[in-house]
């Protein structure tokens, strides 16, 4: 079946998504956050539409989500497949309603201890359409380090998945996502909720490395005091299309928000950072603050981006942005060179400190030696 | 700071809202081939002209109305709008023109009498459909500049309109410019022969004057290689409680080495501040950098309309051409603004610099919002741009959209923003020096645009600086 | 001496944090006050509530400036009664040409004197003598209110917007900090020529160094939101050997 041609009549009984979905109406190319991901190709597609299953998880360290379903899963860990869980009503992207319409029951991991988590999600089903929701409860007071990775092996396919994280007062959930896929034909879309209650801080870390399609559309909303940290890598390579998109709600008093995108795009790869941040009447004291910085390669590339800032209250503590898009520095590549590196190395070294911000915040080596691995396989 | 106070400031009136007291022939509402037929008729055009317009209108019959911008409206009816406005009595003769169109544009501050006028600027000034008057055109003929409304342009410079109309913002660009396409009533052309540096400073002035009237003015200038000409449109409109519709094309044709600066003082009535009447002021303005080292300078203070959808934009196909957009936009009342700038870059170390101030006040809400694109073959071009808003109470809104895409790794493109209410410490410092709050918010504001305003010419900037002020007394708050 | 300035049982807050709490001062026609104390004491708070700063709220008390009570009057209503404060951070305002706003200032001030506004180039020649007996560079004219200045210069256009203003009260809060041993100099001999009979000085500072320069004719004490010792220089060598805990607690 083709995303276009769902029958939504199937779906009668969940009145109030299909509404939402009805009011929206599936996306076009003209639909701003798909601008520029190329959606058509996409919705026009035949795919095999292909539920996850309900089975019994493995026990393991790590949560294993093969093609939608709990395959594994550490024994203490509270993970219910729930029905009718609460959605986020003002969600801008009209796949969040679609994905949550063709997945009616939801991952349900619940937090209630300081933990650290991995969860490995592996995508192997070719020419499938396979939709799954994974809804994430921190508990008032907690830590959570959640670590995700994704192992592709789906030729042809779309996954539709994505979180609706609810964080609750005073807790702290640090997520990274390690995406990384090679295969080309391999799209996937996912919208993404995350409610930030009183005082509570959200960190994020996205890393899209490789040549597939994928968009990831993040409605984030901040209550008082609340923060969040947002941070993107972008290497793209071959055809690659890969973005992030984002409406970041400030609505409670003194809350802030912090994004930095620092992409690297090379053959004709596409890079997309979108990141609306909104400032409304009542958060006040509120601060946003947004850098994009993008390099090019090669001419070809194409990167795309769209900082911006809607601030509906003058008590605003700081809101700037600022975006970048240039190439190596080559007064610094000279520099290197005169000293006796080679090019390649030369400009390996520049690329890997243009990253270096954001793996330095995020403290973990191995992902910089995960970037390092294939951007030299890339050269 | 003291909010009170500061909703005093910008809380003025609209001086410019007065009605011209004359006799006019209006076209009756309502938009179809016939009224097509009609504006064409009453201009005397030939009939390739009529052809244009009858394909644009066709087109636009076809086209929906943009619903991107961040500014909402209640929907346009264009079969409830009048084409066609135009005083009776009146020819290009001064001794002809209406004593109240003359006694109404002196008080508009624009003298059409040539010994009263403002030394160095030659004036076309046009009301509601037509142009009233041209002024200096003798002189400026003498160098071979030609500047006229332009229907003259189109019966007397035929081969000059065909090359150039439409070749910048096509008719069928947008909803709005389709719609202009079809039904444009005057406006202003200009053509500055090779190597000619024009010696005044050439303006336009539009003003709305009948009820129920649409108006769609069009503006087509040409530099000719090696020329420069600086152009300036001001406009205004008597205060209604209907909205009146604007939709104006201009385009710009820079051949190498030329430069047309281009200002615009848009001064249409705003409207009240509960949103009642006030333009809908929807203009694609488009500037093509044809040749190599061509220049366009876009600077811009708009402080009217109750609805503004506007983008002055560059096309950079000639190598190291160069776009500027300078721009101020001031939104109070229930005011709402969507402008920025488009800068294209096609042509090789073509630059781009884009300086865009936004204030809001009162229940305005201004977005800028602006797209850079760098394509392939723009090897080693330059962006560069820089968006400030600034808040001024706390029931407006400042919004920033941009959109920067970028194919060339040889170019650069940088972008800039900050929102930020008056600073307190700023407002204490200059009051504990005994200016008071009103003169110290003023002082400010004209602090935050003084790079724009630096832009516009002399004659105008001093203009510009009044109304600005005008402009914010009351509106502090 | 004549009273030009009596503050009597000053209490104040700045949010909810009470700062002041109650001070009695009185300064005299004339005369050099310097207000020395510990971070913390109120010395700034102190300043910002004579010139009737916003963040200030005054819950008790009162200011009274040549025979009247100040502290509902708007900060630009003092300011052209003649009380004049050099800024601890002068701020930058960006686009807002130095010698405009002082002629502004000036001619706000000439108009509240019922005296007839200079023009420009009355202004210009005004400032010009004064730019180059601080020997200051002509340039900064054309600058933006204090953008891009040093630190050295922005306390030197301070002493300059002093000089063309004529204060009747001069507020100096930390005009020595951030100055190197030459500009301090510099803003001394600035002052020293503005001292006269009628002008008097508050001088707020931590250190010694500028009262060796400029003498004060009397030295207040605060500590914790309360005057502690008023006498005169000899309270400044006790402070340098002992430190303020030898005044002991407010």
């Amino acid at each position: 079946m083709k995303l276009v041609d769902i029958n939504f009549e199937e779906f009668k009984e969940q009145k109030a998504l299909l509404q939402k979905l009805k009011s929206m109406g599936l996306p076009t190319p003209k639909t701003e956050h798909y601008r520029y991901f190329g959606i058509k190709p996409i919705l026009d597609k035949e795919y095999a539409l292909t539920m996850p299953k309900t089975q019994k998880p493995e026990e393991a360290n790590h949560i294993e989500i093969e093609d939608g379903s709990v395959v594994k899963a550490p024994k203490s860990l509270y993970i219910e497949m729930q029905k009718n869980i609460k959605i986020d009503d003002s969600h801008y992207d009209q796949i969040y309603y679609l994905n949550h319409l063709l997945s009616e029951r939801v991952i349900h991991i619940e937090c209630e201890e300081d933990m650290d988590l991995k969860i490995v999600h592996k995508h192997t089903l070719s020419k499938a359409l396979v939709p799954y929701r994974i809804k994430l409860t921190i508990a008032a007071g907690k830590r959570v380090n959640f670590y995700e990775e994704h192992l592709v092996l789906a030729q042809d396919a779309l996954y539709l998945y994505g979180y609706d994280i609810d964080l609750q007062e005073n807790a702290s959930l640090k997520l990274v996502q390690n995406r990384i896929s090679n295969l080309d034909e391999f799209a996937l879309i996912a919208p993404h909720s995350v409610q930030c209650n009183k005082k509570s801080n959200f960190a994020l870390f996205t890393f899209d490395f490789g040549s597939a399609k994928t968009l990831h559309n993040y409605h984030i909303v901040l209550q008082e005091e609340a923060t969040t940290d947002a941070n993107h890598v972008i290497f793209g390579s071959s055809s690659g299309r890969m973005g992030n998109t984002f409406h970041i709600e400030n609505r409670g008093k003194e809350s802030k928000t912090t994004q930095l995108s620092r992409n690297i795009l090379k053959d004709k790869a596409r890079g997309i950072f979108d990141g609306l941040l909104i400032v409304k009447n009542p958060a006040k004291y509120s601060s946003i603050y947004q850098d994009s910085k993008t390099i090019l390669l090669n001419d070809g590339a194409f990167m795309v981006s769209k900082p911006q800032m809607e601030i509906y209250t003058e008590y605003i503590s700081e809101a700037t942005h600022g975006s970048a898009t240039g190439h190596i520095d080559e007064e610094a590549l000279f520099y290197l060179r005169q000293r006796g590196i080679e090019e390649s190395l030369a400009k390996e070294m520049m690329v890997v400190s243009f990253l270096n911000e954001i793996f330095e915040k995020l403290g973990d080596e191995e992902i910089k030696e995960e970037f390092i691995k294939l951007y030299e396989e890339r050269q | 700071m003291g909010m009170e106070k500061v909703d005093k400031i910008i809380n003025s009136d609209y001086e410019l809202g007065f009605e011209i007291d004359i006799e006019e022939e209006t076209a009756p509402p309502g938009l179809t081939e016939d009224t097509i037929k009609f504006i064409s008729a009453k201009k005397n055009e030939p009939d390739w002209m009529l052809e244009l317009r009858l394909k644009a209108f066709h087109a636009w019959q076809k086209m929906e109305e943009p619903k991107w911008a961040k500014v909402t409206y209640p929907p346009i009816d264009y079969q409830a709008i009048s084409y066609w406005a135009a005083p009776k009595k009146g020819s290009k003769s001064l001794d002809e023109v209406d004593p109240e169109i003359l006694k109404a544009y002196e008080k508009l501050g624009i003298p059409l009498e040539e010994q009263k006028a403002l030394a160095g600027v030659a004036v076309d000034a046009v009301l509601d459909s037509v142009s009233v008057k041209t002024t200096f055109v003798e002189e400026l003929n003498k160098l071979g500049i030609i500047f006229c409304s332009i229907s003259e342009a189109i019966r007397d410079y035929p081969d000059l309109v065909k090359k150039y109309m439409f070749s910048v913002v096509p008719m069928t660009d947008n909803f709005f410019a389709a719609l202009n396409s079809a039904v444009f009533s005057d406006g202003t052309f200009v053509y500055i022969p090779k190597g000619v540096k024009c010696p005044m400073e050439l303006s336009t002035y539009f003003r709305i004057n009948a009820q129920n009237t649409g108006q769609f003015e069009r503006t087509l200038i040409i530099a000719d290689e090696g020329s420069y000409v600086s152009y300036n449109e001001g406009c205004s409109a008597p205060s209604r409680d209907e909205n009146q519709l604007h939709a104006a094309v201009v385009e710009l044709i820079a051949h190498k080495d030329a430069h047309i600066n281009y200002s615009t003082i848009q001064n249409w009535y705003p409207g009240d501040i509960e949103g009642n009447g006030g333009i809908y002021n929807f203009v694609t303005k488009r500037g093509l950098c044809e040749g190599e080292n061509s220049k366009i300078t876009w600077t811009q203070v708009e402080t009217g309309s109750v609805i503004t959808w506007k983008y002055p934009s560059c096309i950079l196909k000639g190598d190291n051409s160069v776009g500027e957009f300078y721009s101020v936009a001031i939104t109070r009342l229930a005011q709402q603004a969507d402008t920025g700038t488009k800068m294209i870059h096609i042509g090789k170390n073509t630059k781009s610099l884009i300086i865009s101030k936004g204030i809001s006040a009162q229940k305005g809400q201004n977005s800028y919002r602006g797209l850079v694109k760098i394509h392939e073959s723009a090897k080693g071009a330059k962006n560069f741009s820089e968006c400030d808003s600034l808040l001024i109470g706390d029931n407006c809104g400042a919004h920033t959209f941009p959109y920067l895409e970028s194919k060339c790794a040889s170019a650069q493109v940088e972008h800039e923003a900050t929102t930020s209410k008056i600073s307190e410490e700023q407002l204490f410092y200059l009051r504990q020096r005994g200016i008071s709050e009103e003169d110290a918010v003023s002082m400010i504001v004209h602090g935050f645009c003084k790079d724009v305003l630096n832009k516009l010419p002399m004659e105008f900037a001093v203009e510009a600086k009044a109304l600005l002020d005008l402009t914010l007394e009351g509106s502090v708050g | 001496m004549k009273k030009v300035m009596q503050i009597i049982n000053l209490h104040a807050k700045i949010g909810e944090k009470e700062i002041l709490k109650g001070i009695d001062l009185d300064m005299f026609e004339g005369k050099v006050h310097a207000i020395m104390g510990p971070n913390g004491a109120g010395k700034s708070t102190l300043s910002k509530t004579i010139v009737g700063h916003p963040d200030v709220e005054v819950t008790e008390g009162d200011i009274i400036y040549k025979g009247k009570s100040i502290i509902d009057m708007e900060p630009e209503e003092r300011a052209l009664e003649g009380i004049f404060m050099s800024f601890q951070h002068p701020v930058e305002i960006p686009g807002v040409n130095n010698a405009y706003f002082l002629r502004t200032a000036l001619n706000a001030k000439r108009k509240h004197l019922g005296l007839k506004p200079l023009n420009a180039a009355e202004f210009l020649k005004l400032l010009k003598s004064k730019i180059k007996e601080l020997g200051m560079k002509e340039e900064m004219i054309h600058r933006s209110l204090n953008e891009g200045f040093s630190g050295g210069e922005k306390k030197l256009n301070e002493i300059l917007q002093m000089e063309i203003l004529e204060p009747d009260f001069v507020i100096l809060d930390e005009i020595d900090s951030g100055l190197d041993i030459d500009a301090l100099k510099k803003v001394s001999e600035a002052i020293n020529n503005m001292r006269d009979s009628k002008r008097t000085f508050m001088i707020i500072t931590h250190y010694r160094k500028i009262l060796d320069y400029i003498e004060p004719d009397f030295v207040h004490v605060l500590k914790n939101g309360k005057v502690l010792k008023t006498g005169g220089i000899e309270i400044v060598d006790a402070l340098e050997k002992e430190g303020y805990k030898i005044f002991g607690d407010a």
